[in-house]
């Protein structure tokens, strides 16, 4: 079990993260928050390329920067930009990544294999990686993410610039790779979690804002999410979520702490709503 | 496995093999031609039938060359010489010193030590007739000072440059190709720093090897050594001018060194010496991110060492400078010899390697510690 | 104008003007203190022949006539004289050999080909030292202007080690050096040597810093894909043109800054005194300009030639920074072109415009080789820079 207790990081006078107590046992956590709101200095923290100023990780109650090798080597980790050399084929790379997570050649060749085949990148093993498009890098990435069969896998927004073929695809990828292992996701596309998460992470003024189930905090703001084709019709103070077209008309979304259900149809509460609605003032 | 993997990724960058190269074609096009010598390039042939030791059968065997212009004049330059070991006193090497530098203190006392030890291996060499050898008679100082003091000085500057940019572009890697992030987070992590530091140091050897194999190779092609190798380089040919002494002394080494056992330790020594300037751009790689900046750091550095001894004069931290690697590389041409006037210690070259390697080792481990507690931003 | 504004914020960046002050810094110290500290004290004669032309500027202006200078010389040697008489008659380590006038140590002077005593050894010295304010240097001083002034002429059609190995152009120069009077001025050797080696070496470091300051600029954005943005954007690839001119010009303006702020340290020299004097004065023998120039007009043109060098190298670099995919690869090109820069400004800015000491007039026997050298260089510079932002406009990003 990875467990944050009352973890703090700051740059300077600068609160990047502030007394965040978090428990990952198993499946797949969302990290969901706006840019800018810590979840890359929460992930960093985990694969101890940061360092807590207050506060500790433990991994089975030992402290993870004291386990140090023993503990990367349980880590798989995709950075947000994930780097490569461009001379190198993916199979080198993957090569050369499994010597640095000391995996012995036998098993690093053999895992290899077996990745790119995973990832869909075996006819191109050998070609150089200058010339493959983001899916492929991003999908090399994944790979080398799992050389080391991880038992927590980190995966800090993994369907940036992905096409919505390769976006489904890497969702699936994911859930079939979180039976057995911690799989933390961080996002701010929420399409990417609603269906695989088991549990979201939220922040908010660099703390912790909510933990818990997709659909318990769907369920949060039941009864206040709307959908309307005339938005003039309905009384201030509302907060306006998305719009669609619907049949020539604009249909507009949004949520109300008052009972509108006379001008408007109530509808059930995504997590796209509770995202919005919980960041609402960083919208502005 | 990984040491294999990183030391790979140096050797198959094409900008080393091209710096490399143009270091060759540097050497081959400007230092070396400048160094042929039609008279030295006489008396390594004359050695092969005449031997290298002065002396009667010396001149006999010199006679008995074919008659030329050359042959007279190696016959009179070789004629009647005595051993300039005999009787000869240091002493008044350190009085010069300490008369003209004002030393006093323990500076002086170092100084009249340093040549009171010097005096053994003065007299060891008149014991053995060290002097008697031929060398490149009198073509000497400049065949000595060609090699020693201007290729051989290139060489290793050639290294020392090579050696910081091989440790640069290995520790800017990953930053260079933005997988720091995927490579510090591994199992290995920032340990895996050691494997570029010995990485780095092997390609730098490497390079070392074949940048001075293939010059000197060069270099022996043009500049024919006969039967020198096996002459002294005590020989009472190759002097040392000192204008503090106010005349020319002998090149006087610690140890007995032929022209070939003294190059393989002047190789020894230069091969240290790339790897001190390896473990100066690790240190500095390491806090420094931008190779650029790193690079002038690392040449700053060196020129401040060089500073040192200017800004102090005759006082302990400039001689204590005289042990870094910038000023052991510039004092290349005194290596195992006493070093002159700025040096208080004997085998001076040795003190400083070793002590360069103990102290930059040292900044290297302390850094690479720093680095494990250093946020990867 | 505001894109090579923002371009030039780039390269004048403080992280890159902090090293560039200190490698001139440290530059400075090593090569270039020298000049300034033993100028006029610490060598001799040196010392004294530079206190003799200022004296003389002083009196009779930078142009001297040979009346002026052995008026001067017999005033100036019966006051030297009289002092030495002074000190023979009080210390003792005159009397100890024998000497009690100035009379006697002549005699002991014009002996110098015999093996002195130690007594003779040390009176014979002791004029020459601090304790007698190194009289013998002054008048040793006075004896050599007086033989060398007006040797010039002399040397019309003399023996083959000197106008045997001047070409016909050379020694037509030579006559009309001689006609012209152009050794009739009051510059001495160590002066224009002095002035000669600091600038040779501030050449050098200027070339170092401006390859510093300029090389970083199309790396740096290259390294981070900035080149994506600027290419795509309505200025386009003339962004390249725009960088070679910001390149251009910081290289124009560090040279200025260094010209200021290492001119502004050379000018505790006051060789400004001198300026107007012909640089082939007679106090100056043996360098023979290949103009009728001026101290003053050699220092500026030497200037000129800095110029022109660092607007040429910093093409070049710019040419290299281009085709340089990290810092790595360009400070491996850098060394190259350094090195190449070094032996060129000591070619160039050993004894410039000399007849008999610059290298590259030694090589060429062209008069102004040195310019042609310099435009050269621009032109190599100049030439594969323009080809570059015109190829970039067809270049696949």
């Amino acid at each position: 079990m990875l467990m944050l207790n009352n973890v703090t990081k700051k740059y300077g006078s600068f609160t990047a993260l502030e007394d965040i107590n978090l428990e990952f046992k198993g499946g797949v956590y969302a990290l969901l928050a706006p840019n800018g709101a810590g979840k890359t200095t929460l992930i960093k923290m985990l694969t101890t390329l940061i360092f807590p100023t207050g506060g500790e990780i433990l991994w089975n109650g030992d402290e993870i920067v004291r386990l140090d090798a023993a503990y990367r080597g349980i880590i798989g980790y995709l950075p947000q930009d994930f780097g490569y050399y461009k001379n190198h084929s993916p199979r080198d790379f993957l090569l050369y990544l499994s010597a640095v997570k000391c995996i012995d050649r036998n098993t690093a060749k053999r895992k290899t294999e077996q990745l790119l085949e995973l990832v869909g990148l075996s006819d191109v093993q050998g070609k150089k990686m200058k010339k493959f498009s983001g899916g492929m890098i991003q999908r090399v990435g994944i790979a080398q993410a799992m050389l080391n069969d991880p038992k927590i896998l980190i995966l800090d927004e993994p369907t940036a610039g992905l096409d919505p073929k390769e976006r489904v695809r890497f969702r699936n990828l994911i859930s079939s790779l979180s039976k057995d292992r911690i799989v933390i996701l961080s996002t701010h596309i929420v399409s990417d979690i609603e269906t695989i998460a088991s549990r979201v992470i939220m922040f908010k003024d660099h703390k912790l804002f909510a933990n818990d189930e997709p659909a318990a905090l769907c369920a949060s703001l039941a009864g206040k999410v709307y959908e309307t084709d005339d938005i003039t019709a309905i009384p201030a103070p509302y907060l306006a979520l998305t719009e669609r077209q619907d049949g020539g008309k604009t249909i507009m979304r949004f949520a109300s702490e008052q009972d509108c259900g006379s001008i408007a149809q109530s509808v059930s509460p995504n997590l796209e709503d509770v995202f919005l609605y919980v960041y609402r003032d960083e919208r502005e | 496995m990984l040491f294999r993997l990183e030391l790979k990724k140096i050797l198959l960058s094409p900008m080393l093999i091209v710096f490399l190269a143009l270091c060759l074609g540097f050497n081959l096009l400007i230092a070396i031609p400048g160094a042929y010598d039609e008279y030295a390039s006489f008396v390594a042939g004359a050695s092969k039938t005449a031997g290298y030791k002065l002396g009667a059968q010396f001149e006999e065997k010199i006679r008995k060359l074919e008659a030329d212009e050359m042959r007279d004049y190696l016959a009179e330059d070789t004629a009647g010489k005595t051993d300039v070991f005999d009787g000869y006193d240091t002493a008044y090497i350190a009085d010069a010193y300490i008369r003209r530098l004002n030393l006093s203190g323990y500076a002086a006392e170092a100084m009249r030590g340093k040549y009171a030890a010097l005096q053994n291996a003065a007299d060891d060499k008149a014991f053995t007739d060290e002097s008697l050898t031929v060398y490149f008679a009198s073509s000497t100082p400049d065949k000595h000072f060609g090699l020693h003091g201007i290729t051989m000085r290139v060489l290793i500057a050639q290294c020392g440059i090579l050696a910081a940019l091989v440790m640069l572009l290995s520790l800017g890697y990953e930053h260079m190709s933005r997988t720091s992030l995927t490579v510090y987070a591994a199992k290995t992590g920032r340990n895996i720093l050691r494997h570029k530091m010995l990485a780095s140091i092997s390609a730098a050897l490497i390079a070392f090897a074949v940048l001075i194999g293939l010059t000197l190779l060069a270099y022996f092609q043009i500049n024919d050594y006969g039967n020198i190798w096996k002459s002294s380089v005590s020989s009472i040919y190759n002097v040392i001018d000192d204008l503090l002494v106010g005349a020319s002394r002998p090149f006087l080494t610690w140890q007995s060194y032929t022209v070939l056992t003294y190059l393989l330790a002047v190789l020894c020594i230069a091969a240290f010496l790339t790897v001190c300037f390896s473990f100066m751009a690790f240190v500095i790689g390491v806090w420094v991110k931008n190779s650029y900046v790193g690079f002038l750091l690392f040449l700053i550095t060196n020129a401040g060492c060089l500073v040192i001894a200017i800004m102090f004069g005759a006082r302990l931290p400039a001689y204590l400078s005289m042990l870094t690697p910038a000023w052991l590389w510039l004092k290349q041409p005194l290596w195992f010899t006493d070093g002159g006037a700025d040096i208080l210690w004997k085998n001076f070259e040795i003190l400083g390697v070793c002590a360069s390697l103990i102290l930059l080792a040292g900044l290297c481990v302390f850094s690479a510690k720093m680095f494990k507690k250093r946020d990867i931003i | 104008m505001r894109i090579i504004f923002h371009e030039m914020k780039k390269i004048w960046n403080w992280k890159i003007l902090g090293i560039i002050a200190l490698v001139c810094a440290l530059f400075y110290v090593m090569f270039m203190s020298y000049f300034i500290k033993y100028y006029k004290s610490g060598n001799h004669p040196q010392a004294e022949l530079i206190y003799y032309a200022e004296e003389l500027s002083r009196l009779y202006g930078t142009s001297l006539t040979p009346e002026e200078l052995s008026d001067y010389i017999a005033s100036e040697r019966q006051k030297l004289i009289a002092k030495a008489e002074g000190y023979i008659k009080t210390m003792p380590i005159f009397a100890e050999s024998g000497i009690y006038s100035y009379a006697d140590y002549g005699v002991l002077k014009d002996a110098r080909g015999r093996e002195f005593t130690q007594a003779e050894n040390n009176a014979y010295w002791a004029l020459y030292g601090e304790g007698c304010d190194y009289l013998g240097f002054f008048l040793e001083t006075l004896e050599h202007m007086e033989e060398e002034f007006d040797i010039t002429p002399m040397y019309i059609g003399w023996n083959d080690s000197f106008w045997g190995i001047l070409n016909e152009w050379e020694q037509a120069r030579y006559i009309q050096m001689v006609q012209n009077n152009e050794h009739h001025f009051v510059l001495s050797y160590w002066t224009h040597s002095n002035t000669n080696d600091y600038a040779s070496y501030f050449a050098v470091m200027l070339m170092l810093a401006v390859l510093i300051l300029v090389s970083p600029l199309l790396v740096f954005d290259r390294s981070r894909y900035i080149h994506h943005l600027q290419y795509s954007s309505k200025t386009g690839r003339k962004i390249m043109r725009k960088q070679l001119a910001a390149t251009l010009l910081s290289a124009f303006i560090l040279t200025t800054l260094l010209l200021l702020i290492f001119g502004g340290i050379y000018s505790i020299n006051d060789t400004y005194l001198f300026w107007d004097a012909n640089i082939n004065s007679g106090l100056n023998l043996g360098n023979y300009s290949v103009f009728n120039m001026t101290y003053g007009q050699w220092v500026t043109a030497i200037i000129a030639l800095m110029y022109v060098l660092a607007l040429g190298f910093s093409m070049l670099a710019f040419v290299m920074a281009r085709f340089s995919r990290n810092m790595i690869t360009l400070i491996m090109k850098l060394i190259f072109l350094f090195t190449a820069a070094a032996y060129l400004c000591a070619a160039i800015f050993n004894y410039s415009f000399s007849m008999l000491y610059n290298t590259l007039y030694q090589i060429l026997r062209e008069p102004g080789a040195e310019a042609y050298v310099s435009g050269f260089v621009l032109l190599l510079g100049l030439v594969p820079a323009v080809f570059v932002t015109q190829m970039e406009k067809r270049a696949d990003v």
